[in-house]
């Protein structure tokens, strides 16, 4: 019979992801993807003024909380015809990709490299091959030097000397798939820490530009930060020059460490670019950052991020783009705890609803999947498919559309590799397609994004706020809007509808959704299920510790304990359960 | 949390000792960071914010905060206490030493140079950490004496919580390479990096609803104050020792 195994909580804090498995001779058999907690953030904004809606959009998601406010404000502005003046849409440009870049090295780094990277093997290394490995694999990184690597390695044994690996504890170090050499392992240990430095610099382009963070300050109609060369308290000279300096390291970091890495690792772990393969269906409205107010064939917002244009590949056919059609997003509830008014049928976010209803075992529960619903999240489906959406998603759109950078990215990473680009379907595909975007990301920000905003200043244009529309006298009585974002983890969409001054209607269909949801009405599984159980041989050696399955599902960069959390002084084991 | 008595204090092991003095103490003395942390639409997952409004206004007179707030910018008519509430993870007091700001080449002052949220006189920045993850690291290593705000769980909700010391947990236990990082992994985070507060305090209360709605039980709502008094508490007291003028730089 087949064994079931629980993953949970497979987000640190409070869990809201769970993965159910059945196994059977070390490969995984059936997979559910689970999210256990109703986070139902339309129904607290209904009846607010639409001009707050962001800020508390905002707090669904700890991590993302600038690109939630964005697509809010632009749903808004869709909805009431506030047209932001372009150098407030390139100030939302810069925070937007300082966050995507600060996401994706976060991602990398922090959060997905310790699948891939053993910590403790790092102190039996000798400093000097970790910088001979760094040179091999093409890292140009500044912090390559004999005495950093040094300096790290005895961090490490300081570490585990005093026997509590913190950050680093209960990581399954004793499986057998750990691959990288000791001197590998350190150059990545260092590279984290590195990481965890130079992450400051992307986070504080946002500090700058929304006045705090996290969590800094937006404005429909425009941004709230005044621009004015000649006043201390605003965006002046001083600050651009602060900013120029940041995205340079930034892009350096990007170009120097994290991409060389992630391609080293992904090399190492090569069967991977062969695991967890999900449906080869993709949607994307652009490259990362790309930002539409409504149908993208009206909206008023441009970007570089726009030169890849909204569209959907299906079933792995690179050679047609379908173009985009807001109106083929719906949502099913046939695997969740929601009811609609009408059954199991996919409604469209405009006239999505949000009504739970709860059928699930009673907490505490062993397992969740006998039922035919197991999970808060909605199934959404594109044009009746299920899609992938984010790095992948935009990079191989992209590609598709001949996008010269994505192009050359995509090909000197695939023959370096020694892999088709289709393979970029799978668990490290995925993990790679996230470091080649963000090399694209710093190179826009740096080369165009930022010089456009300069080149506009000194001409004069410091305007950054539409104040035609901030009255709600100037509104329709009834008005509808949607944004489409593509933010870190992939494709966002906001969808409002406001009547007599007041959100009557508030939806947000965000990514996680697009890729943890649950089977749909023709029990076709998500995204991430199919990554797992969708050919009967994705590895699972040891049900006790089961690293396979978490490369594949970190490799989505999952954004589930969003919103909750409680400190527990005990420092007690939030663990796996594997039974 | 691990016990149930009301208002836990440090004990006397827990006694912070002072940190070696590496480099030269800022003019402005100590940086002091009040950092609430939590989710307002998370029902008493936001009690930290709602203590960080309330410390801020008992101390509005004195300084102000240096964080824009969200009603300076806001034209709506949701009142501020609609989208601020309260707290999340925790943080630990710490005794010990700094090391000096340089690792590949940046300085500790170039960090501070970049510091954005300084209030008028530099003495105390009010902070609303969110739910925010590593994008928090900043705010720990800039600052020499923290004071967090946040819940923290315990079973009897609205008990208010005083932890110092080593009754802070640095080090969270797992078994995941985590998506979400918690405060916990922050400070272990700064730890690793060498620079972190000389001192942390947290002040806390049990929540009794964590679940997507806005506002405090009434338990908890009802501690607010006398937890927003600790906390101005040690901020006063944090402010008038003149040890403060090179706690741990």
């Amino acid at each position: 019979m087949a064994q079931r195994v629980v993953i949970d909580p497979l987000t640190r804090i409070e869990g809201h992801l769970r993965i159910e498995l059945e196994t059977g001779s070390k490969k995984i058999e059936k997979a559910w993807s689970e999210t256990t907690q109703f986070r139902g953030i339309e129904t607290i904004i209904a009846g607010r003024d639409p001009r707050d809606a962001w800020a508390f959009a905002q707090r669904i998601c700890g991590v993302c909380t600038s690109v939630h406010a964005v697509a809010s404000i632009v749903a808004v502005e869709n909805a009431i015809g506030s047209n932001p003046p372009e150098q407030a849409r390139l100030i939302r440009d810069m925070v937007m990709a300082s966050q995507n870049i600060q996401d994706h090295v976060i991602h990398f780094y922090h959060l997905h490299a310790l699948d891939w990277v053993n910590v403790p093997s790092a102190a039996t290394a000798d400093p000097q091959k970790a910088v001979d490995f760094a040179k091999a694999i093409g890292s140009t990184w500044k912090g390559n030097t004999l005495a950093r690597m040094t300096e790290v390695r005895d961090t490490v044994k300081g570490i585990l000397a005093s026997g509590q690996l913190s950050i680093f504890t209960g990581g399954y170090w004793d499986h057998p798939d750990y691959r990288l050499p000791p001197e590998a392992n350190l150059m990545a240990v260092a590279h984290y820490l590195d990481a965890l430095e130079f992450q400051r610099s992307m986070i504080r382009i946002a500090t700058v530009f929304g006045g705090k963070n996290p969590h800094p300050n937006f404005l429909v109609g425009g941004m709230a930060c005044t621009i004015d060369p000649s006043h201390s308290e605003s965006i002046n000279e001083v600050q651009l020059d602060q900013i120029k300096q940041w995205i340079a390291e930034s892009s350096e970091f990007v170009s120097a460490c994290y991409v060389p890495d992630a391609m080293a690792i992904m090399g190492v772990y090569k069967d991977y670019f062969d695991i967890g393969a999900a449906q080869p269906n993709y949607l994307a409205v652009g490259m990362a950052g790309a930002t539409y107010a409504g149908d993208p064939a009206s909206s008023r917002l441009t970007s570089p991020y726009n030169e890849v244009k909204p569209g959907a590949i299906y079933d792995g056919d690179l050679g047609t783009v379908h173009p985009f059609d807001p109106t083929k997003i719906a949502e099913w509830v046939s695997s969740a705890w929601y009811t609609y008014e009408e059954g199991d049928i996919g409604l469209t976010p405009d006239k999505g609803e949000t009504s739970p209803h709860y059928t699930g075992p009673k907490p505490p529960y062993e397992w969740l999947a006998d039922g035919k619903e197991y999970t808060w999240s909605k199934a959404p489906r594109y044009d009746g498919r299920v899609v992938q959406v984010g790095p992948v998603a935009r990079v191989i759109l992209g590609y598709a559309q001949g996008h010269p950078a994505t192009k050359k990215l995509v090909d000197d990473a695939c023959k370096k590799l020694g892999i088709r680009v289709a393979q970029l379907n799978s668990t490290a595909g995925r993990t790679l397609a996230r470091a080649l975007e963000c090399a694209l990301i710093a190179d826009i920000l740096s080369q165009n994004t930022f010089p456009t905003f300069v080149k506009n200043i000194v001409g004069g244009d410091i305007d950054v706020f539409d104040a035609s529309r901030w009255e709600p006298s100037s509104w329709p009585g009834q008005s509808s809007g949607f944004s489409l974002v593509e933010v870190p983890r992939g494709f966002l969409s906001h969808w409002v509808t406001i009547e007599k001054g007041k959100v009557a209607r508030y939806q947000a269909v965000v990514p996680t959704t697009w890729l943890g949801g649950g089977r749909d009405a023709d029990g076709k599984q998500g995204p991430y299920e199919e990554s797992l159980a969708g050919n009967g041989k994705h590895p699972l050696v040891d049900p006790a510790q089961p690293l396979e399955p978490l490369r594949t599902i970190h490799s989505f960069d999952p954004c589930m304990s969003c919103a909750v959390h409680v400190l527990d002084p005990d420092g007690s084991d939030l663990a796996v359960v594997a039974s | 949390m691990t016990g149930s008595s009301r208002h836990r204090t440090g004990d006397a092991g827990a006694e912070v000792t002072p940190a070696a003095p590496v480099a030269a103490a800022s003019p402005l003395g100590a940086r002091i960071t009040v950092l609430g942390v939590g989710n307002p639409i998370m029902g008493d997952d936001g009690v930290g914010l709602a203590l960080l409004d309330a410390v801020r206004q008992a101390r509005e007179g004195d300084v102000r905060g240096g964080d824009v707030r969200e009603d300076d910018v806001r034209g709506g008519d949701v009142r501020e206490d609609d989208v601020r509430g309260g707290g999340r993870s925790d943080d630990p007091d710490d005794p010990y030493g700094r090391v000096d700001g340089r690792r590949l080449g940046v300085s500790r002052e170039e960090w501070l140079g970049g510091r954005l949220q300084d209030d008028t006189d530099g003495q105390v920045d009010f902070i609303d950490g969110g739910t925010g993850g590593m994008e928090l690291l900043p705010v720990v290593q800039e600052s020499d004496l923290l004071l967090v705000l946040d819940a923290v769980a315990g079973p009897v909700p609205g008990t208010v919580v005083h932890l110092t010391g080593d009754q802070v947990p640095r080090m969270l236990s797992t078994k995941l390479s985590p998506h979400q990082v918690g405060l916990l992994d922050v400070f272990a985070a700064a730890r690793m990096l060498g620079t972190e507060p000389a001192m942390v305090e947290v002040i806390g209360i049990v929540p009794e609803l964590v679940d997507l709605r806005l506002g405090l039980s009434a338990a908890v709502a009802e501690a607010v104050p006398e937890a927003a008094g600790l906390a101005a508490g040690i901020l006063d007291q944090w402010l008038s020792t003149p040890s403060r003028a090179c706690p741990g730089a």
